[in-house]
């Protein structure tokens, strides 16, 4: 298996501008170190850390809207600093993000999703029919001819993730897109982002705070002060507890308690996710009495 | 057609009571608020405060908008001065005070929402998210507001951001006696701080109690497309099992307490 998104000491620094006593300033800043990182094709993964730490920096080199300062950073293997193929990048990796208003430029649900596509010149029956499919696909082909306004938060951002699946993307990155949904908003859009991945294949990058969200990833990463500060599956990330608060994370509730039951001298697995884990973690540790 | 936003609202809210208004989009619960302070008129119905009827006199809408302070969703959007400090200054001066009064008030309000004098000076665009956030709220505390109503003040904020402005909220619900009303989502945040819950849905209060009787009814919130805090359907599968837990546990704490209670002879 190749690799969809691939960086090599990969590092961003840009100018920073701020005014003190009605004095411009400005200093270099340097929000992604020395990043590697490798991410398969097909593959989920989910990028954690707090505001601030660097992930949507790395989110926007995904999709070549920065560029390397030094490193190199390749997409579909394709080197983003290479001007050439930043339409092909841009074509092969479509970003969603946080607020579902800004992304959305038509009046009309069928004729923003096709907003992307009449952009590439392709041929109206053919529009007709990814609209269609990337409609059903993301559960809204009810709404198609509905005003975007009239819908709600988790309508509208699966409206955009539609948008960029008819431009047939290989990889799909998601900055923060649950940040502004209520609770079903959140189900609904996280579950089309895990179905698209499973059933159709599309490598998914997932920003997020929720770490319930990451649950089901192939691999997380941390990003912290501009450096991956940890890697691994969520089971190996998620034990490590003190670690993720110390970079101003948090572990699921259930993780918790695992945790505080285990400072306590109890035998329960670490590695503790969800409430259907920890209630047959329970039984079993019942059962041996 | 005219839409019904909010229906046969009967509510009574106590001196110092802090309470978290839960509900999906849609529900009801920003129109709810926005009565609170006059901002919408009921179509019928009364909304007392103190015992007087706040659409009653319209020349008092100025002082009932004092009374009754309204955060709104990402309220750092508002904000505009130059400088932190007479940012929170604005509201203040605009009530026509001596300027020893409101620099008291401003310093207070800062005080109470954790920014300290190192901000005074900054402009608040150089602030953090959680920094710019607590910066907001304290522009609406320095109007000395007798309730005090928040609508989302965690959204789209990280971790450390959100935790932040939660104990911010509590320590001012603690220091100044006054009426906190959270607007939230999220039910592990609304489960660990306040007193009493009203949930709402399509208009209607669906129901409304202590934290621990609401979340023991996780049926219920479901079918109105909420959630219990994760550790109770901990308690409920086992509950299912057999095991004799309690079903109205929400919090971290609780739930270490009953599972160590539970395992420790496995120990």
């Amino acid at each position: 298996m190749g690799f969809m998104v691939k960086s090599k000491n990969l590092k961003y620094e840009y100018v920073r501008t701020f005014e003190v006593n009605n004095e411009t300033r400005t200093e270099t800043f340097l929000a992604l170190n020395n990043v590697n990182i490798d991410i398969e094709k097909g593959s989920f993964i989910a990028i954690l850390g707090h505001n601030g730490s660097g992930k949507s920096t790395f989110a926007k080199q995904i999709n070549a809207l920065i560029t390397p300062t030094e490193g190199t950073l390749w997409v579909n293997g394709y080197d983003t600093k290479n001007e050439e193929f930043i339409w092909d990048i841009r074509q092969s990796a479509g970003m969603v993000f946080q607020n579902p208003d800004n992304q959305i430029v038509a009046t009309i649900v069928e004729e923003d999703v096709a907003f992307g596509p009449e952009n590439l010149g392709i041929e109206p029956s053919e529009i007709r029919k990814r609209v269609d499919s990337v409609l059903k696909a993301v559960g809204m082909s009810a709404f198609k001819k509905y005003a975007p306004s009239k819908l709600s938060g988790g309508q509208k951002q699966r409206i955009a993730i539609a948008g960029v699946l008819a431009m047939q993307p290989k990889c799909i990155v998601l900055d923060e897109p649950t940040a502004m949904l209520d609770p079903e908003g959140r189900k609904d859009v996280i579950e089309t982002i895990k179905r698209l991945n499973r059933e159709e294949g599309i490598t998914t990058v997932l920003i997020t705070h929720y770490m319930d969200e990451t649950v089901e990833a192939d691999k997380v990463i941390v990003i912290d002060n501009g450096v991956v500060a940890m890697e691994g599956t969520p089971r190996e990330i998620f034990v490590q507890v003190d670690r993720l608060k110390s970079y101003g994370l948090d572990v699921p509730q259930v993780t918790e308690v695992a945790y505080n039951l285990r400072k306590q001298g109890i035998n329960i697995p670490a590695d503790i996710l969800t409430p259907e884990e920890m209630v047959s973690a329970v039984c079993q540790l019942k059962s041996i009495i | 057609m005219a839409k019904v936003a909010l229906d046969d609202i009967t509510l009574e809210i106590n001196d110092g009571e802090f309470i978290g208004l839960i509900g999906h989009t849609g529900s009801g619960k920003s129109t709810l608020i926005q009565h609170l302070n006059a901002l919408i008129k009921p179509t019928s119905g009364e909304i007392l405060l103190n015992g007087a009827d706040i659409n009653a006199d319209k020349t008092k809408l100025k002082t009932i908008r004092q009374k009754v302070g309204l955060v709104f969703q990402y309220p750092e959007h508002q904000l505009f001065e130059m400088t932190v400090y007479k940012d929170v200054c604005y509201g203040p001066t605009n009530l026509g005070l001596s300027s020893d009064e409101i620099d008291k008030r401003a310093k207070k309000a800062l005080e109470t929402v954790g920014l300290g004098e190192e901000v005074y000076e900054k402009s608040p665009f150089e602030l953090s998210g959680g920094q710019k956030r607590r910066a907001a709220i304290a522009g609406i505390l320095a109007m000395q507001p007798q309730v005090l109503v928040l609508d989302e003040p965690t959204a789209g904020l990280d971790p450390k951001g959100r935790d932040e402005i939660l104990n911010a909220i509590k320590e001012m619900h603690k220091r100044l006696g006054i009426i906190v009303i959270l607007v939230s989502h999220s039910m592990e945040d609304v489960a660990r701080l306040v007193d009493r819950i009203i949930v709402m849905h399509q208009g209607k209060i669906a129901v409304t109690g202590t934290p621990k009787e609401v979340f023991g009814q996780a049926e219920m919130l479901e079918s109105i497309g909420l959630a219990a805090p994760q550790v109770s359907y901990v308690m409920m599968g086992l509950k299912e099992k057999g095991f004799d837990v309690p079903a109205d546990v929400y919090t971290i704490d609780e739930a270490t307490e009953v599972l160590y209670a539970l395992l420790k002879q496995v120990k």
